[in-house]
């Protein structure tokens, strides 16, 4: 697990994983490597974050070609990072588990936007904004501009205005089953209630979960059983 | 700065395509205190970040300066368009990528000039950066604009907008002229006196110690050296090459570079002699690394990198003495850690197919030849010494080691080329293709076989014993591009081709004199940039230059040179005489070769004696004949 913060947060996913690549070389961490005619480290990533956001808690897994040792490898690694990353946790998994990618599937986020005015009963908005049936928002696809109902992947939303300033903290799907950018969810938002944005938001993605049985837990818990 | 980074960083990044160009912070960059009596530096690349950051001499410069505690070098690149709309909007200075400080605030500004097309970007940063573009319209407390890079040897084109050139290696100049600068700034800083003071140094040309007068015609009458300027401005080259400061701690750069993996300079020059080839020339004499050296500098740079891909970088590699050994070693080090070597270009030869056979037992990547003309016979005016054998076992060899993808590059509208010797690039690609399909009969890959045939438009050059040569007008060039496309039907043939629009002011710039520079100046303000970019290139807007400044391109470009003209590149003296170009074009007119001086006679160009300078090579046993 680890942190995208700072500066890191304008890493697109493909920098991103040309930098752990490289970052781990340099911790002389020994990479498997797959076969072919174009080998390239066995790592992989939880669900990708849009440049520009923030997270206090990503997830890699990294195969390696022979075990090492655990203790002190997060700092030997952190020594390695630009400014902005850093491994919070280290964690060995079996050699059969599943990809990241396929068992994440929540996500929680806090965005912060300032606003013109902030509205005087920003709960009782919320309350309503979540009582939609259906929140329609537009996307872009390669095959053109399309609309998409999200309102099944917002799981909870909870907003606070103060001093123009709008923080929205939200848990919603993200994964293969179906994915809610958090910039969509601060648009429709911020449509329904009629505020004002000024300026850019910020985003920070506060975890990755996985929802088995109606029970979110962290991957790292999912590991521990 | 904190001020300017944090609002930037909040504000105006989140709003920019790729902004992981202007953070500054990758691993290996430097960021050093502003003292006082430091010397400061902007290293400026006229284009963006991707492209400067696989520049070479940018990561050789960067380490070399910043060693010292008494200089600062931070980089700053050509914003991408959507950014400068914002810098312009908002009124904020172009910066410095490491403090973010405005340009306006270092002591010198330095350019490199990898490519002329890349001029109107120089001024445009200079203006984005709030300095005034004209040498004469800055003060004394601006910063110095100095340039330096493989185009500087023609700087004229430049000269109304750069206080000084520095000519030659900048591993040696650069340091020598930040010292000089040094003492200068501790004094009572007057520019006038510190640009007076430089003049005689070696390898420092400074543009306003020489008038340039014309006559009615036109044509160049003299070349005025003032104030006790040397009448011709020596370059500076380093001579123990292997001694020579290498950064093997490169600064990693966040988005991927065109080049993004570790370059291993194995050599600087080259003695092939293509009668074409400036960097052939103005890079002379061939010096080489030691072996030995070279594996020190891949082990630390693997260390500090992270890299997994070594490039043995140098404008031949497959001439370097000992490359086979050294691809050997390199491999048998590091092939265990997922490292791969490449070479930038292959020779058309069995030899260099040996070579990437070896290189390929870790990565495939496809494989490239460059014969530069399609016949024999124009083979032997460019001396380019490849014979159609050579192909043959080349691309034989190739199709036999698994390779089913070649790719072959050419120039057309080269000096003396007809319509036999264009015919002949396609007669050259059917052959590869019948020698892929006699080696691959009865292969599974017989069907996978493809040629590529790339041609450049050629572009006489300053200093290169074609410099006398008029370039063929963009219809003849146009012309030989549709019949080329004609020849190469078959579906297993795919054909690219440059725009000759863009050749054609190539040709202006890299032969052009201090009037050229109205004309770049012009352009910039009529919206010209990112030339080298076909979707930013306005052809439309340089003719309007052009004809605003009352200056006739094809003067530059279409005009055969008599043989005692003088040229605005003269006062650059690159060590090869003016004399040995002379004889190397007359030899080119008699489709007459010259030999490589590394293994026959040394023909005279000049170099070794004059500079009291020789071949650095490092033998290994399996030398290349």
């Amino acid at each position: 697990m680890f942190q995208k913060l700072d500066t890191a947060r304008f890493l697109s996913h493909l920098e991103m994983q040309q930098m752990w690549q490289r970052s781990l070389r340099r911790a002389k961490v020994p990479l498997a490597m797959s076969k072919g005619f174009n080998p390239h480290p066995k790592i992989s990533f939880g669900s990708a974050l849009p440049v520009g956001v923030a997270s206090l808690a990503e997830y890699l897994d990294v195969e390696l070609r022979e075990n090492i040792e655990l203790t002190g490898l997060k700092e030997k690694i952190n020594a390695c990072l630009p400014i902005g990353f850093k491994v919070i946790k280290i964690a060995e998994i079996p050699p059969k588990s599943k990809p990241l990618m396929a068992i994440i599937n929540r996500a929680e986020y806090t965005i912060e936007q300032r606003v013109k005015v902030c509205s005087d009963d920003i709960a009782t908005i919320t309350d309503k904004f979540l009582g939609q049936e259906v929140i329609t928002i537009e996307r872009e696809t390669k095959s053109g501009t399309k609309l998409k109902d999200i309102r099944s992947g917002i799981f909870s939303l909870k907003a606070q205005c103060a001093k123009s300033e709008l923080i929205i903290t939200t848990l919603v799907q993200t994964g293969s089953q179906g994915n809610v950018r958090p910039g969509e969810v601060l648009n429709t938002f911020l449509g329904f209630a009629n505020l004002e944005p000024i300026g850019p938001e910020k985003i920070t993605r506060k975890g990755l979960f996985v929802n088995v049985n109606g029970k979110t837990v962290t991957p790292l818990e999912v590991l521990e059983g | 700065m904190q001020n300017l980074k944090q609002y930037i960083q909040d504000e105006i990044l989140v709003r920019v395509e790729k902004p992981a160009r202007y953070l500054g912070n990758e691993w290996n960059s430097i960021h050093k205190s502003w003292d006082k009596d430091k010397i400061k530096m902007a290293f400026c690349f006229p284009d963006i970040y991707e492209i400067a950051m696989s520049h070479l001499g940018m990561r050789i410069l960067y380490g070399l300066i910043n060693k010292r505690e008494d200089f600062i070098m931070e980089r700053c690149f050509a914003p991408w368009v959507d950014m400068e709309q914002i810098l312009r909007e908002k009124n904020i200075p172009l910066f410095s990528l490491e403090s973010y400080r405005p340009l306006q605030d270092f002591d010198v500004v330095g350019f490199t000039l990898q490519y002329e097309m890349s001029y109107t970007n120089i001024l445009n940063m200079l203006n984005l950066g709030g300095i005034a573009l004209e040498r004469e319209q800055r003060d004394n407390d601006s910063p110095l604009v100095i340039a330096g890079g493989p185009c500087v040897y023609n700087p004229e084109p430049l000269a109304p907008f750069v206080d000084c050139f520095l000519i030659g290696d900048s591993e040696e100049l650069l340091p020598e002229f930040l010292e000089v600068l040094k003492k200068h700034k501790m004094g009572d800083w007057s520019k006038e006196k510190f640009l007076a003071a430089i003049k005689t140094m070696p390898g420092i040309y400074v543009p306003k110690f020489y008038e340039f007068k014309w006559a009615d015609s036109g044509l160049l009458q003299e070349i005025i050296a003032l104030d006790d300027a040397p009448s011709q401005v020596k370059k500076l080259i380093i001579t123990d090459f292997d001694k020579a400061y290498f950064p093997t701690d490169p600064i990693i750069p966040y988005i991927e570079a065109v080049h993004d993996r570790i370059m291993l300079e194995v050599a600087r020059g080259c003695t092939r002699g293509c009668r074409f080839c400036q960097a052939g020339i103005v890079y002379r004499p061939v010096r080489e690394k030691s072996p030995k050296t070279l594996y020190e500098q891949a082990k630390k740079s693997i260390e500090n990198t992270g890299y997994d891909e070594i490039s043995l970088t140098s404008l031949s590699t497959a001439d370097y003495s000992s490359i086979k050994p050294v691809i050997e070693g390199l491999l048998e080090k590091h092939a265990g850690e997922g490292i791969g070597v490449s070479l930038p270009s292959l020779r058309v030869d069995a030899f260099s197919v040996e070579i990437a056979k070896e290189i390929q037992k870790v990565r495939k990547t496809g494989l490239t030849f460059a014969p530069e003309a399609g016949t024999q016979r124009l083979r032997d005016v460019i001396n380019k010494g490849v014979t159609s054998a050579d192909l043959e076992k080349a691309v034989k060899g190739a199709f036999d080691a698994g390779w089913t993808q070649i790719k072959l590059y050419f120039m057309i509208g080269l000096p003396t080329e007809t319509f036999e010797d264009v015919k002949g690039i396609a007669d050259l690609a059917y052959k590869v293709l019948e020698w892929g399909q006699e080696v691959l009969k009865n292969n599974k890959n017989f069907k996978r076989i493809k040629v590529t045939v790339s041609t450049s438009s050629f572009v006489p050059k300053a200093h290169t014993p074609f410099q006398w040569e008029p370039q063929n007008t963009i219809s003849e060039l146009e012309e030989k591009q549709q019949y080329l496309k004609s020849l190469l039907k078959d579906r297993r043939i795919t054909y690219n081709y440059h725009d000759a629009k863009t050749s054609f002011l190539e040709a202006i710039i890299s032969k052009g004199d201090r009037r050229i520079g109205k004309v770049l100046k012009r352009a910039w303000e009529l919206g010209c940039k990112f030339d080298s970019w076909s979707e930013y290139f306005k052809y439309d807007k340089w003719l309007q230059a052009f004809r605003e400044c009352e200056i006739d391109p094809e003067f530059y470009a279409y005009r055969r040179r008599d043989y005692d003209e003088i040229f605005p590149w003269d006062v650059i003296d690159v060590g090869v005489t003016k004399n040995y170009l002379k004889s190397e074009h007359r030899k080119a007119l008699q489709e007459a070769l010259t030999h490589d001086c590394r293994y026959e006679d040394c023909p005279g160009c000049g170099i070794c004696n004059r500079f009291g300078v020789d071949l650095e090579m490092f033998r290994g046993e399996q030398s290349a004949y």
